[in-house]
């Protein structure tokens, strides 16, 4: 019980970030992740990914009507439901995901000393991460400029002592707006404990709440 | 012309004799057009892009269709094991193929699969290997138990001739031929080992011990003599892996570097020799024979094989994807954020192509992002991604200029760089139009650079920046 109540928040925004929530009504959504982190060995050096496709529906709808409880139309991109002529998201997508994460990787959540934050936290950049601009054809696409990678990773991590292995769960979303090309909005949410979908239901509310008000 | 090919001291089946005819064949027709295949890459380039109908291979990847074969009288996994493999093995493809990695319906994989064929025409039975390109830059290729190849285009950009590229496929085949992928995650999977036994990612089943590698090469040997091919010239692809397609300074002429400016941190030397540890691991058969090979004739290793020896198919069909593997190996560095690399190769093309203006706007383009980053003074993580892609020493002491220049002399080179560029194409290359623009912002500020995004709204209204350059404007 107590482990449940442990964690952290951290917050990433453009100094304008504000001023657009209002424009913020509809997200397209890059193929929603939900994966399974499995650190072994005795140097905890061993990492083992698993994708977990059941999940990931059950994350899609979850985030689908969270995103409508917050007036927030999300458009989910569902790579599960691709047809053999749909070069749309090999194109146009797949790519712009992976700037989107290469891009955040490269520019990681600091405080003003330099420092990777561990608690709750909510910084406001002058300079936020910036996209290449070669995606802002997409916001006439898809009438909005704002494109998102959300996802849940499940961190186990090895026994310690006689204790059982300890999850964690992260919560990531990352908003990037196509035409200012920039990351306007970065989030990452760690439960010190697996969650259930009741949690996880609240955890994504409580995000789109943040992001839409 | 047919005479070469049938000529060959070959011994020939029926199909292979038709192979080689077709081959002859196709040579004849391409013969005149060499003119054309290089013409297109002198003004400018247009990178590959994901487009047509999915083949139906890489839809059945996706979906985890595809069947996993496993033929071992010696399997000691339990069937809960073999289902974990099977899981393991789909998942990791999937997540290669969903991330836009892999081309198709391009150029440059219907070649490489012409020349699988050609080597699958001699193993009997025919094992069902599907051959695919990825956008990696790594010089590497790797094969999966269900028959997936997937060799990476900085391989492809290094290799110099079709017999290479044979070494290379014919190695991979060694691999699946033997069970490699599905043996070496059984052996990281024993009961008894409980370390390893969760020890079943795909990186680490796919890291196969020095004995799998040289049974590996003894294979790729013994086909490559079987198909035809030259075996001394498939074993030079190892040398070239751990070299530059093109090993001269092109830099000093633009960047003032010295050795004064190598960074102790990076161990230029270090790294190389890493490498070279690793290519000895991947295909240790070859490099033992080329030491010897060096050892007993210092000429040897300069030998060039005649070009009837090194082609089945067109030596301008070999070229051409090549060409195309290079500009698409700058293209990939540049997505992968590895900046140095892209200016690095995008520089070294520049000598053959001086007009070509895809280079240009990449070079201006990866010159643009290095200055950005040193200005945010995150230029440590860019360095960091490049010293993981590369261990080439121009590549490692660019990135030391990178890391000790200042701000203000990096602004210059750049600014210079950038303005002789605008002039000459600033009205014909959206790229480096919008370049100079976010230049211009960078270092004087939105208001002043405005002119400049006008420029591009005016110039490229159709242009993928277009709605970036308006908004800019406003």
């Amino acid at each position: 019980m107590l482990s449940a109540c442990r964690g952290a928040l951290r917050i990433d925004r453009s100094r304008d970030f504000n001023a657009k929530q209002n424009e913020l009504a509809k997200i397209i959504c890059l193929d929603p992740d939900f994966e399974l982190l499995t650190t072994t060995g005795k140097r905890k050096t061993k990492h083992h990914h698993k994708r977990i496709t059941a999940k990931e529906i059950q994350l899609n709808n979850i985030l689908f009507r969270n995103a409508k409880k917050n007036h927030i139309t999300l458009q989910i991109i569902d790579t599960k439901r691709m047809t053999t002529n749909d070069d749309t998201y090999f194109h146009h997508l797949a790519p712009l995901k992976r700037e989107i994460l290469q891009t955040s990787f490269l520019q990681k959540f600091t405080n003003k000393k330099g420092r990777t934050p561990t608690k709750q936290v909510f910084n406001t950049h002058e300079n936020a991460p910036a996209i290449d601009s070669k995606y802002s054809y997409l916001a006439a696409q898809y009438a909005t400029p704002y494109f998102a990678v959300q996802g849940i990773t499940i961190h186990r991590k090895p026994k310690n002592g006689f204790f059982s292995p300890q999850v964690d769960t992260y919560y990531y979303t990352i908003i990037a707006d196509v035409i200012q090309a920039e990351i306007v909005y970065r989030e990452v949410r760690r439960v010190d404990a697996p969650v259930s979908d009741a949690n996880l239901n609240a955890l994504i509310y409580d995000s789109f709440k943040i992001i839409s008000k | 012309m047919l005479n070469i090919f049938l000529n060959k001291k070959r011994t020939q089946s029926g199909l292979l004799y038709f192979i080689h005819t077709v081959n002859a064949f196709r040579f004849l027709v391409l013969s005149f057009l060499p003119t054309a295949l290089f013409a297109q890459f002198d003004n400018n380039y247009i990178p590959i892009k994901a487009k047509g109908e999915m083949p139906s291979r890489f839809y059945q990847t996706l979906t985890g269709e595809t069947e996993i074969k496993i033929v071992l009288e010696d399997a000691d996994l339990s069937k809960k094991r073999q289902k974990a493999f099977e899981t393991t093995t789909r998942f990791t493809l999937q997540q290669i193929f969903l991330s836009g990695s892999i081309y198709y319906n391009d150029p440059c994989t219907p070649y490489v699969r012409e020349v699988m064929e050609s080597l699958l025409a001699t193993v009997s039975p025919k094992p069902q290997i599907d051959v695919f390109v990825s956008r990696f830059a790594s010089p590497n290729a790797a094969i999966w138990q269900d028959g997936t190849l997937i060799i990476n285009i900085g391989l492809l950009a290094r290799l110099e001739n079709e017999t290479q590229l044979a070494f290379v496929l014919a190695h991979e085949i060694g691999h699946y031929q033997n069970n490699h992928p599905f043996r070496q995650y059984a052996r990281q999977n024993q009961p008894d080992n409980i370390q390893k036994r969760a020890l079943d990612n795909l990186k680490a089943s796919v890291a196969y011990t020095q004995e799998k590698e040289e049974e590996a090469d003894a294979f790729a040997l013994e086909l490559l003599t079987q198909a035809g091919y030259d075996n001394d010239e498939g074993r030079k692809a190892l040398d070239l892996i751990l070299k530059d397609f093109v090993s001269e300074n092109c830099m000093s002429h633009f960047f003032p570097i010295d050795e004064a400016d190598m960074c102790s941190e990076l161990e230029v030397q270090t790294y190389i020799n890493m490498d070279r540890r690793t290519a000895g691991h991947f295909a240790p058969l070859i490099v033992k024979k080329r030491q010897e090979e060096m050892e007993h004739s210092a000429a040897s290793q300069d030998e060039v094989a005649s070009k009837d020896d090194v082609y089945m198919a067109s030596p301008n069909d070999f070229e051409a994807i090549r060409h195309i593997a290079q500009f698409e190996l700058i293209e990939n560095n540049y997505s992968e954020a590895d900046y140095i690399s892209t200016l690095y190769y995008a520089m070294i093309l520049q000598k053959k192509y001086r007009d070509n203006i895809y280079l240009s706007a990449k070079i201006a383009e990866s010159l643009f992002q290095l200055y950005f980053y040193k200005k945010r003074g995150a230029i440590d993580r860019i360095l960091k991604v490049n010293r993981e892609n590369n261990a080439q020493k121009e590549i490692l002491r660019l990135s030391c200029f990178m890391r000790k220049v200042d701000e203000d002399t990096l602004q210059e080179l750049v600014g210079t760089y950038l303005s002789t560029q605008y002039k000459n194409w600033g009205e014909v290359d959206e790229t480096i139009a919008i370049t100079m623009a976010k230049y211009m912002e960078a270092t004087t500020g939105r208001e002043e650079a405005k002119s400049y995004f006008q420029h591009c709204t005016k110039h490229f209204p159709q242009g993928k920046h277009y709605l970036y350059a308006k908004a800019r404007c406003e």
